[in-house]
């Protein structure tokens, strides 16, 4: 009875310990016992933001709501918020597997950042098969359908710092960029542009922005204090014209 | 005959005109069939694409009103909780499809096929349809979809698992006009849509998704042809495709129809849906498809120029008789009338002023062959007074000429001979035509010329066979023919004596050629006949004088039978002498034994027609 005990015990010790770890959460690649980050992305005033981008027309051209202005441009879905400057703990460094998942038609956030080095696991949760295909690198990902429920890795991203495009040949909609960062200190916003990154080893570090395929240059610089036991905090207007490496040259 | 031969020139150039254009006018037609078909399928095609607008609009008109809906139910704020969370609960799902539910009901005519209400996230809260329970799935990769979030309105064509719809979406908003999220509305492409699109341009629509037709209105296979053809599409600038585009002509079945396609817009023509507009084409109209189509109401006075074509045909006919009548009809009926006149011996000629071309030409032939036979009959004439002494000039060349026998010792009178009637020819040359028609022309009352008495042969109606002949006892023997036909050129041959003196045994003491000698001596009027024609018996004097001395007893006796049958005639008898008539028939003598070669002439005295007559036989 007792070594019954003792083993179901171990196995639910285990379980709490390996969960964590499968389930890979996007907003933590993080050291143990490292400190947490929290942070949000705030756009500009509507007025002084760019018109969301035409997407595509069919017979009749899109029309403005009547009752209340159209948002501007909210580039968060493809943006990724990366931490840097700080202890890098080299278990961090390590490449690790980063799963995705493709709710509906699409992934919540365009942007699939990883440890350069690992793979991508991408499950489909969808109603569709995607089949998925890169233009950018065409053998990264496996071409044949993905059931619903499936997964699929792609190759190691071995180049660190380069957007691959993820696509599916049945929609046109269905666009994804995997980007490799050097370490897991990473995070890609939510919906409404807010950020959490635990693990965090303590140290300074300074906040930076990736958007789509380069990195935004013209934010202020954003330096966080990060401890474990005090959530380090940050808030980063982003500007109403955002200027990346890629545009700047 | 030249109008003739001009006016059926003309009347042929018309007909082989009228046959053309018989022919070559379908081609024409068929072309202008083409282009009509052709620019009836573009219209179709543009008119597709407006209907397609129209409709677009209509939907988005109906999102907004739908948005509107949501947020006075106050379902929106069930959109903003929702948002909220991680997931989607089944508490935001349960009521936002129960109040989806109430407005499809509102929904008067056709229904949407799809509504989806969601989130701030672009999550699904709630769907529509009852047999798709699923929520919390994001919807927020579709452009749609971001726009809607992003406060736009608009619409799409989404091509999804099943099928290809029409989408519309608009935000939605609190009362307090905050974003709440966006509802989405889609309407299904299918054969229904498409008929109704068909029932409106009046052509067949069909949809394409790629190389998949995902709806037609019929279901008639050209769908290969047609994904083949729609390749050419992507070289076409963006919204030229139904004036611009390539019109492919297909044939399903035994129907060969007129297609042109055009791109579809949004997300499915991002994936190469388009579609095709075809109509049926009129099958090719050849001469007779021509006549085949021709129904009765085409033939009605009222469409046809019946009295056009009636008019315009009896003309031409009564023209064309006309001509023949002047041409041909007219100048041969003259040149009949004149032949018949020349048969009753009204005219001795054609009259060539009265008939031109080739009838003017026929009768000169036929003239020059009279006078060729009329100077055939002087020399026949010249030979038999050579023969048997001049005729008394009184009498005329012609009717000396006409007086004599057929056959006789006088000479060869073949030429005066009647000739089978088959034998007549008017195309002969006259040279070689043996006529033999023309009558003797009768002798001058009162001279004291031969009367000739016609030839004992048919007479000249019986020869044209106008006639009844002669029972054969009647009729007497013809004569010996003495030229025999040898074909229109042959040359009028003399016959030899042996030819025309029969054999002696025959008649035995004759030589078989007797001569009568009628008559009475020129100075008292009366005729002498000669003919041919066996004596009476009763009257044979079988004296025969053969030499000069014997020949003057016979010629005595011979003068005296004469002189008692004449009398015994009542004929007179004063002005006949014996030293003439003992001449006359010296010289007969003479003449006979020269030309047959016999030693002695026989004299026969008999009566005929109640007159003297003398007849001569020569004797081997």
């Amino acid at each position: 009875m007792i070594r019954r005990l003792f083993t179901s015990a171990l196995a639910l010790a285990l379980i709490l310990i390996v969960a964590p770890t499968a389930t890979l959460a996007p907003v933590a690649f993080a050291a143990e016992n490292g400190g947490t980050v929290e942070g949000v992305l705030e756009l500009p005033p509507v007025q002084s933001r760019k018109a969301a981008p035409k997407r595509g027309e069919a017979f009749v051209p899109r029309a403005k709501n009547p009752l209340r202005p159209p948002n501007g441009l909210d580039p968060r879905f493809e943006m990724v918020v990366v931490l840097e400057g700080g202890p890098v703990d080299d278990n961090d460094k390590k490449p690790q597997p980063a799963r995705y998942n493709i709710i509906g038609e699409n992934f919540p956030n365009q942007m699939l950042p990883v440890i350069v080095g690992g793979k991508v696991e991408i499950k489909n949760l969808g109603t569709r098969s995607p089949r998925l295909y890169s233009k950018t690198l065409p053998d990264v990902v496996p071409n044949d359908p993905i059931n619903r429920k499936g997964v699929r890795a792609t190759q190691a991203i071995t180049e660190l710092h380069k957007a691959i495009d993820i696509r599916d040949q049945d929609s046109v909609h269905f666009i994804a960029y995997i980007v490799a960062f050097e370490n897991a200190y990473f995070a890609i916003p939510d919906f409404d542009g807010s950020v959490k990154l635990e693990g965090i080893p303590s140290g300074e570090w300074t906040v930076k922005v990736w958007y789509r395929d380069a990195w935004v240059t013209n934010l202020p610089e954003t330096k966080i204090s990060v401890s474990s036991r005090k959530a380090a905090k940050f808030r980063i207007a982003l500007p109403a014209k955002l200027t990346t490496e890629a545009s700047a040259h | 005959m030249f109008l003739s031969k001009i006016w059926f020139f003309l009347v042929t150039v018309v007909a082989a005109v009228a046959i053309t254009i018989a022919l070559v006018m379908p081609r024409p037609a068929e072309r202008a069939a083409a282009i009509q078909e052709s620019k009836s399928v573009r219209t179709a095609c543009l008119v597709t694409q407006i209907l397609l607008t129209d409709n677009a609009r209509a939907r988005i008109q109906l999102t907004s009103e739908f948005a509107q809906a949501v947020r006075e139910l106050k379902l929106s704020n069930t959109l903003v909780e929702a948002s909220k969370g991680d997931i989607v609960s089944g508490e935001a799902n349960a009521t936002g499809r129960k109040e989806l539910a109430k407005l499809v009901a509102s929904v008067s005519g056709t229904k949407p096929s799809f509504i989806w209400l969601l989130d701030l996230r672009g999550r699904v809260v709630a769907r529509s349809n009852p047999e798709d329970p699923t929520y919390g799935d994001s919807m927020r990769g579709y452009e749609l979809v971001q726009d809607a979030l992003d406060g736009y309105v608009r619409d799409d064509l989404w091509m999804m698992a099943d099928g290809l719809y029409r989408v519309a979406a608009a935000p939605v908003l609190t009362r307090e006009l905050d974003w709440a999220g966006a509802v989405v509305i889609g309407q299904t492409v299918d054969q229904e849509f498409a008929g109704s699109l068909s029932e409106n341009i009046g052509a067949n629509v069909n949809f394409y998704v790629g190389s998949d037709n995902v709806a037609s209105n019929k279901p008639i296979q050209i769908h290969k042809d047609v994904v083949a053809g729609s390749q050419e599409l992507a070289s076409l600038e963006a919204g030229q495709d139904c004036a611009v585009g390539k019109i492919l002509h297909v044939t399903a079945g035994q129907e060969d129809y007129a297609v042109v396609s055009a791109r579809l817009p949004g997300e499915a023509g991002q994936q190469g849906a388009f579609y095709s507009v075809y109509i049926q084409q009129a099958r090719p109209l050849t001469f007779m498809g021509t006549l085949k189509q021709v129904k009765k109401d085409d033939l009605g006075f009222d469409r046809f120029p019946w009295l056009m074509v009636g008019g315009l045909f009896i003309a031409l006919m009564v023209i064309g008789f006309l001509f023949m009548m002047r041409e041909v009809d007219g100048p041969l009926k003259r040149l009949g009338k004149d032949a018949v006149a020349l048969a009753q011996g009204d005219k001795e000629r054609f009259n060539e002023e009265l008939h031109r071309s080739k009838y003017g030409s026929i009768a000169r032939s036929v003239n020059i062959a009279i006078d060729k036979m009329q100077r055939d009959a002087k020399a026949a004439k010249k030979d038999l007074d050579q023969l048997l002494g001049p005729m008394p000039e009184a009498g005329g060349t012609d009717a000396a000429a006409s007086a004599l026998p057929p056959i006789g010792p006088g000479g060869d009178l073949s030429a005066f001979s009647a000739p089978p009637p088959s034998e007549f020819k008017f195309g002969s040359a006259p040279s070689s035509t043996d006529l033999g028609l023309t009558p003797p022309p009768a002798a001058t009352p009162g001279l004291a010329a031969p009367i000739i008495t016609p030839a004992p042969a048919d007479t000249f109606a019986e020869l044209r066979g106008n006639a009844p002949r002669k029972p054969a006892e009647e009729r007497t023997p013809p004569p010996i023919p003495t030229k025999r036909l040898q074909g229109d050129n042959a040359p009028l041959k003399r016959p030899t004596d042996s030819q025309i003196v029969p054999d002696p045994v025959s008649v035995p003491g004759l030589s078989g050629i007797d001569a009568d000698i009628l008559g009475e001596d020129d100075d008292v009027g009366e005729a002498t006949r000669l003919f041919e024609g066996r004596a009476d018996s009763e009257h044979e004097l079988q004296t025969i004088a053969t030499d000069g001395a014997n020949g003057a007893t016979y010629f005595q006796e011979v003068y005296e039978q004469f002189i008692a049958l004449k009398k015994k005639c009542g004929e007179p008898i004063e002005s006949l002498s014996f030293e003439r008539f003992a001449k006359k028939l010296q010289k007969n003598q003479e003449a006979l034994i020269a030309k047959h070669g016999c030693q002695s002439v026989k004299f026969q005295v008999y009566e005929k027609d109640g007159k003297a007559a003398l007849k001569a036989s020569p004797v081997k």
